[in-house]
């Protein structure tokens, strides 16, 4: 993916590499396990997603994987804190990134939780992301630090851009790691005609003059093939295409 | 002045919304002559059924709506990937969580007429500027959208010239292109010089509102 980066002073891959491990999750347990490495990375006091209209999986509750304490989350259960969290309603209604700091702290009861919710060492300040899937699907993503102020402006300015990136990718990982989908590959026509001569058993410069281009483009469409694929090798990639009838079978 | 309202508080603010409406349906449905529903004289699609942002350019010495646009997210239901996926190349597709779409860009006859001296109108550049400002706030790198030939003039002379994605089709009676639009500093301050705006056009309240509904 394309991303634009402001100057950071993380490492340069944080992003990267948390897209990398965020898309190979198989299991749901890994869910956590990730939200956890990227709160390190980032070097974050929290991080939560909430998933809603998934199907049989939110069927009963929303689906919910954070790195909260112990404490909180059965206060927030005990006192049925679902349904009066401010930041849960106001991001359901908007498409826009929300600052916790926006919330109108002269109503007591939302005083009162964000207070509890400081007091349960949640955070300082936090942001929740909404996250738009195709079927109707929605996602709540949050990250919370215990930055100043100053600090917090400068801190959205360097990261939202990657939350927004990181909110969709885990909004999709839990869909697939809980089968609500299936991944979905697409590869353009080209990538699979230089798929399927190569899963004939062409080389390279072969496929290449069928093809009639340049041994370079076939080699530039079998890189896109793997990441698109999530492939390490080409036999690797020409096994899943053929498994996910992207390609028809070699003669 | 532009103000921002939430597709899920449209009944709360039913008087702006309807405006609106009808404006699109005399924009869409009666000068342009696009396939659209039009009940009641309200032009309404599924797409406003999926909570977008909408932007309304507001006069505020009337406190009349004159033009809007509509935003949504690219991962969710979008028009570009519903309804115009000819426009781009085979199983290309614009989804990101980095890039919204405007869509429905509208406004009353004669808000179109810039005063003397002015390459767009105050209602267009107002949109554009308040486009770029709300991708600003949600981190967008881009918008896209799907326009015709004389959206890519505006835009150009709004500052905000759009890089043309896929192929141009000929939808109705118009070539119809789909297009990129930068969201950064650089690209506000451009449309801000380009068309003599001067600060934020995004009304504070509303602003404040829709961060935190």
């Amino acid at each position: 993916m394309y991303i634009k980066r402001l100057n950071t002073d993380l490492e340069e891959d944080a992003l990267l590499t948390m897209i990398d491990r965020v898309d190979t999750i198989k299991k749901n347990n890994e869910i956590h396990k990730a939200l956890i490495e990227m709160k390190d990375r980032y070097s974050l006091r929290n991080a939560a997603y909430m998933g809603y209209n998934m199907g049989s999986l939110t069927q009963a509750e929303p689906y919910a994987s954070v790195t909260y304490s112990e404490e909180w989350v059965n206060q927030y259960r005990q006192k049925s804190y679902l349904d009066i969290d401010p930041v849960l309603r106001a991001v359901q209604k908007s498409i826009l990134p929300i600052d916790w700091q926006s919330f109108d702290i002269s109503n007591p009861k939302v005083r009162r939780f964000f207070n509890e919710a400081k007091d349960a060492g949640v955070g300082r300040n936090g942001i929740s992301i909404p996250v738009r899937g195709r079927n109707r699907d929605s996602g709540i993503f949050s990250i919370t630090t215990n930055a100043k102020d100053a600090d917090w402006v400068q801190f959205k300015r360097q990261y939202m851009r990657d939350f927004q990136v990181l909110a969709v990718h885990f909004h999709q990982s839990v869909l697939i790691a809980n089968n609500v989908i299936q991944p979905v590959f697409k590869l353009s026509t080209r990538e699979v005609e230089v798929l399927y001569w190569t899963a004939c058993g062409k080389t390279g410069e072969e496929a290449a003059l069928i093809l009639g281009i340049s041994k370079r483009g076939v080699r530039f469409h079998v890189c896109n093939i793997m990441h698109k694929l999530n492939c390490t090798n080409v036999t690797h990639a020409v096994a899943k295409a053929l498994y996910f009838n992207l390609i028809k079978p070699p003669k | 002045m532009i103000f921002l309202v939430n597709g899920s508080e449209k009944e709360q603010y039913s008087y702006y919304i309807n405006t609106m409406h009808r404006i699109r349906a005399e924009v869409f449905h009666e000068r342009l002559q696009w396939e659209v529903n039009v009940k009641n004289g309200l032009e309404i699609d599924r797409f406003d059924e999926f909570n977008p942002l909408y932007l309304l350019s507001i006069d505020e010495e009337t406190d009349r709506i004159r033009g809007s646009a509509r935003l949504l997210p690219t991962t969710g239901p979008n028009m570009l990937r519903d309804v115009f996926p000819t426009l781009l190349p085979d199983n290309e597709v614009v989804e990101s969580a980095l890039i919204w779409e405007s869509s429905r860009f509208s406004m009353e006859p004669g808000a179109e007429t810039p005063l003397p001296g002015q390459l767009v109108s105050q209602v267009t550049a107002e949109l554009i500027a308040g486009i770029c400002e709300v991708g600003l706030i949600a981190g967008l790198t881009d918008v896209v959208s799907v326009f015709d030939a004389r959206m890519v003039r505006i835009m150009r002379a709004s500052g905000s010239p759009a890089t043309i994605i896929g192929k141009p089709h000929r939808i109705g009676a118009f070539m119809t292109y789909a297009g990129l639009f930068e969201v950064s500093e650089a690209a506000l301050a451009n449309i801000r010089s380009a068309t003599g705006l001067e600060g934020s056009v995004l009304e504070r309240q509303s602003v404040t509102r829709c961060l935190a509904a």
